[in-house]
């Protein structure tokens, strides 16, 4: 695991989730992969927080929706904290760890077991 | 005369399980399995049209095909009291009729396609919420957590070498299952001719693909395939208790079928009654499903795609000088008093060639044409080249 680049901070504005492709180095079996992967980032004051855009339900892709977020599969809504407010999904939006180097934002990119109600990474 | 129809059917899907092993042996002549080759190998049937995409297209339909015939199959052995009257052939039959749902399960990845990946993935979801076992089988089928560079070697061998050994095995014991029962050979071969009649028909549209897999694409919308779309529907009403969807309603189809033999018997009129009762809600369902889908955007083809992405780089990189409507006056050429040739004049269509085009956009042209091949990709070149066709005028 390593941690991948999102960003500048300062290209962020405020309070506001934003979508970003960071590109993900792993070991995958027999071969080392370099995958785009997306993720939502929001400058909160001083803090950085990042949330997978992956449904916990099955695994689908979440899309913003009036400020909150909503699934295109099953219609799972969630909150813009990523609370699960109404649909399939077992728990809310997953969190992603972030931290800040440099001015940029570096977030260790993750996949949970879909379909729990605990978080469970993979 | 239900007898006869029972018959044709089993007619039907067993052609149709013949072409799809034809077909499934010809597309093994070109398809690889690997996840960064699948796509390109299916696309390049596809290109090519041919053989390669008259067989997939074969294997297609033919997938649909068995599907449809194999649910009438059983539907009409139960009106006619098969499971009473031959519970082994029944109790066969229906194994087969199941082995094709795992066949489409295992087939329906391979393309690599968006619909495949996206599809797969909330399959694998369903199968997760399956208590006790659905997460074992969930990561034996990935070959772990998530999917990784084992998935498609998996789906592959089960989908050509497991499964149809296991459909071999069963249709020897159908074959001996027949014996001293009732034939009407003029049905059966009724029923073929049909299929194959329908088959051949059928294959003149070819087989869709959607763009390749883009995990990291948010704009995609999976929807199941048709077939699965009623209890994707269902899936809606009980998404508090998933298990419903994914262990429930099939385990109780899948028990309804093998049980039929030691169920008490009833009327005839009853069980035409269940039946028709069964193929209502299956339609309703469905229907309800695609009529709350009714404002979802179609899903593009890939060729669909692709002239999309040629429309975004030509409004982005060519129009300031070649003009949104072709004819060489944008802003910049006006401007800087550059001569862009007109892609709506005939002389320009008579000179050009589609070679030529991807060049010029490639290395540049003249002086004033910039080099696009280190930032487009060849497949945006040669779609920008099909893209220019529509300026190009009717020849008279």
């Amino acid at each position: 695991m390593e941690w991948a680049d999102a960003g500048r901070i300062s290209d962020f504005a405020p309070d506001a989730w934003r979508l970003v492709t960071v590109t993900v180095h792993s070991i995958d079996r027999w071969r080392i992969e370099a995958r785009e992967e997306t993720v939502y980032v929001r400058r909160r004051g001083a803090d950085i927080e990042a949330m997978s855009p992956v449904c916990p339900h099955t695994g689908c892709l979440v899309r913003t929706r009036d400020g909150g977020f909503e699934c295109p599969c099953h219609r799972s809504v969630f909150d813009p904290e990523g609370n699960s407010l109404e649909g399939p999904s077992p728990r809310p939006l997953d969190r992603l760890e972030v931290r800040q180097e440099k001015g940029r934002i570096k977030l260790l990119y993750r996949r949970f077991r879909t379909g729990v109600v605990t978080p469970e990474a993979i | 005369m239900v007898e006869r129809v029972h018959h044709a059917l089993a007619a039907v899907g067993l052609l149709f399980l013949l072409a799809m092993m034809l077909s499934g042996w010809g597309l093994m002549a070109s398809y690889v399995p690997s996840e960064s080759e699948a796509f390109g190998s299916v696309l390049y049937l596809r290109r090519l049209g041919g053989m390669g995409a008259f067989l997939r297209g074969i294997h297609y339909h033919a997938a649909s095909g068995v599907i449809i015939a194999g649910a009438l199959y059983c539907a009409v052995g139960f009106v006619i009291d098969e499971p009473h009257k031959h519970p082994v052939r029944w109790s066969l039959a229906t194994t087969l009729v199941l082995l094709c749902g795992a066949f489409s399960f295992s087939g329906f990845l391979l393309p690599m396609d968006q619909n495949a990946y996206w599809g797969n993935q909330v399959r694998l979801g369903i199968v997760e919420s399956v208590p006790l076992v659905g997460r074992i089988v969930a990561d034996v089928l990935r070959g772990g957590a998530s999917a990784n560079a084992s998935t498609l070697a998996r789906y592959y061998s089960l989908h050509v070498a497991i499964l149809p050994f296991v459909a071999f095995v069963l249709l020897v014991a159908l074959s001996r299952s027949r014996r001293g029962t009732t034939e009407h050979p003029h049905a059966a071969l009724f029923g073929a001719t049909l299929a194959l009649i329908l088959l051949y028909g059928l294959a003149a549209w070819p087989a869709p693909l959607e763009p390749a897999a883009a995990p990291s694409d948010i704009e995609y919308t999976p929807r199941p395939e048709w077939y699965f779309l009623w209890l994707f529907q269902i899936g809606k009403y009980v998404h508090a208790w998933p298990w419903i969807q994914s262990a429930v309603i099939p385990g109780a189809l899948a028990a309804g079928l093998f049980a039929a033999p030691w169920l008490p018997p009833i009327s005839r009129a009853r069980r035409g009654a269940i039946v028709v009762g069964l193929a209502a809600l299956w339609v309703g369902l469905t229907g309800l499903a695609r009529w709350e889908d009714r404002n979802l955007e179609p899903r593009p083809s890939y060729e669909q795609a692709l002239q999309a992405r040629a429309a975004q780089v030509y409004a982005a990189d060519c129009e300031s000088c070649h003009g949104s409507d072709g004819r060489g006056d944008g802003s910049q050429a006006r401007s800087f008093d550059l001569e862009p040739p007109d892609f709506t004049a005939a002389a320009f269509w008579g000179e050009a060639t589609p070679q030529g085009l991807i060049e010029s956009i490639h290395d540049g042209k003249g002086q004033d044409m910039p080099a696009f091949g280190k930032k487009l990709s060849g497949e945006e070149i040669a779609a920008l080249v099909v893209y220019l066709d529509r300026y190009r005028p009717e020849s008279p």
